[in-house]
């Protein structure tokens, strides 16, 4: 594998967040770029998803674990603060909604991205689910594990441990 | 903003709310959520929820809600700018740094350290048993996340009137139905909603 630049590894993890708005569609930019110049493999790539989901903090912190696995800590470090600038522009965004926020037509607006966003967040979840195999097994263990969040006597990481429990009984 | 209250701060939306909590406090919520919100982004997003509108009352589930909504707007993660908004809403720039060392300090070297066993790991099928297992209950976590984001919004619009209700559950049916059809990218799909409630909204206020 080719030797690293910092500073175009930088560079690609923080173009791949400007042009994204979630987690996995900083995925194809970043794929490329880092594919391209022989940097990282696809199984790299499939492990830094996995751990995403692992991990507290967004999804989208699977560019930190790629940045460790190309290039060590440092890469991690880099990718963290490529994650953290793009989304800075919401300040002067919800700046400009609290001003205008009570104009009927601007209230509609953002409450129209939050029910779109009710609508599709599950399905975009689902897909991603699809490519580890969904089986009815799975449809129970998340629907325990609904009912256990909405009974809000159990913290997520218990809920999230217990999943990790299910699965080694389940699929071993 | 809002009008200050002897017991805290009313919502534009009419709710109370508890005045936000020193800045140090702050930084400890979002260090806990950082360290403790395994599952990823709908771990995390559940433990804000849970931290600031449920434990905290520093905000109601409609403002949590509509901030969620207006992070999709911009570029990158949205946890990540819901983090900075909320922080910067309750103690400005100083709010906004302790809510963003706070998710991201922790959750980055906790990333790190679960890479390094990952890579160790990860040929064992007992492994991807277990990971089976936790990818379908964070699908769990994430209903649970619509859920609670649903309610205030679809309450808020029934205040509007029965059809703004209606309005509101055929654009999530339709949303959810062309993004399984069509496949779109998720912006495009946002958009369009957004335009059409926005119009519906001030037509209704026109009207009203």
């Amino acid at each position: 594998m080719s030797r690293v630049s910092y500073v175009l590894l930088f560079l690609f993890m923080l173009k791949a967040q400007a042009i994204s708005n979630n987690g996995i569609a900083s995925l194809p930019s970043l794929h490329a770029d880092l594919l391209g110049q022989g940097w990282a493999t696809d199984s790299q790539f499939a492990g830094a998803l996995v751990v995403g989901q692992l991990t507290p903090g967004p999804n989208g912190l699977w560019i930190v674990s790629l940045g460790y696995i190309v290039a060590g800590p440092l890469g991690a470090f880099l990718a963290l603060c490529a994650a953290t600038i793009p989304p800075m522009l919401v300040l002067p965004i919800d700046a400009l909604y609290r001003r205008f926020g009570s104009l009927p037509g601007v209230e509609g607006f953002v409450r129209g991205i939050g029910l779109a966003v009710i609508g599709v967040s599950p399905l975009v979840l689902a897909q991603v689910l699809q490519g580890s195999g969904f089986d009815d097994w799975t449809a129970v263990i998340a629907a325990v594990a609904f009912v256990m969040v909405l009974s809000r006597r159990v913290p997520n990481i218990v809920v999230v441990a217990l999943g990790a429990v299910a699965g080694v009984l389940i699929y071993r | 903003m809002s009008r200050t209250h002897a017991t805290g701060r009313v919502t534009p939306a009419g709710d109370v709310v508890k005045p936000p909590p020193p800045v140090r406090t702050q930084l400890l919520l979002w260090l806990r959520i950082g360290t403790a919100s395994f599952g990823g982004g709908q771990g995390t997003r559940l433990n804000v929820y849970r931290a600031l509108v449920e434990r905290g009352g520093w905000m109601s589930s409609l403002e949590f809600a509509e901030a969620w909504a207006v992070c999709q707007i911009g570029p990158g993660m949205s946890l990540i700018a819901l983090s900075a908004l909320i922080g910067y809403r309750f103690s400005r720039a100083a709010g906004a740094a302790a809510a963003l060392l706070g998710l991201l300090i922790p959750s980055g070297m906790i990333t790190v350290a679960i890479t390094i066993v990952y890579l160790r790991l990860d040929e064992y099928p007992l492994t991807k048993s277990a990971l089976h297992g936790v990818v379908a209950a964070v699908l769990g976590l994430a209903i649970a996340n619509v859920i609670f984001n649903a309610r205030p919004l679809l309450a808020a619009s029934f205040e509007k009137g029965l059809g703004m209700l209606v309005l509101a559950i055929v654009l999530i049916f339709t949303d959810a139905i062309v993004y399984v059809v069509v496949r779109p990218p998720v912006l495009a799909l946002l958009l369009p909603s957004a335009v059409v409630f926005a119009l519906c909204s001030v037509l209704r206020a026109r009207l009203a």
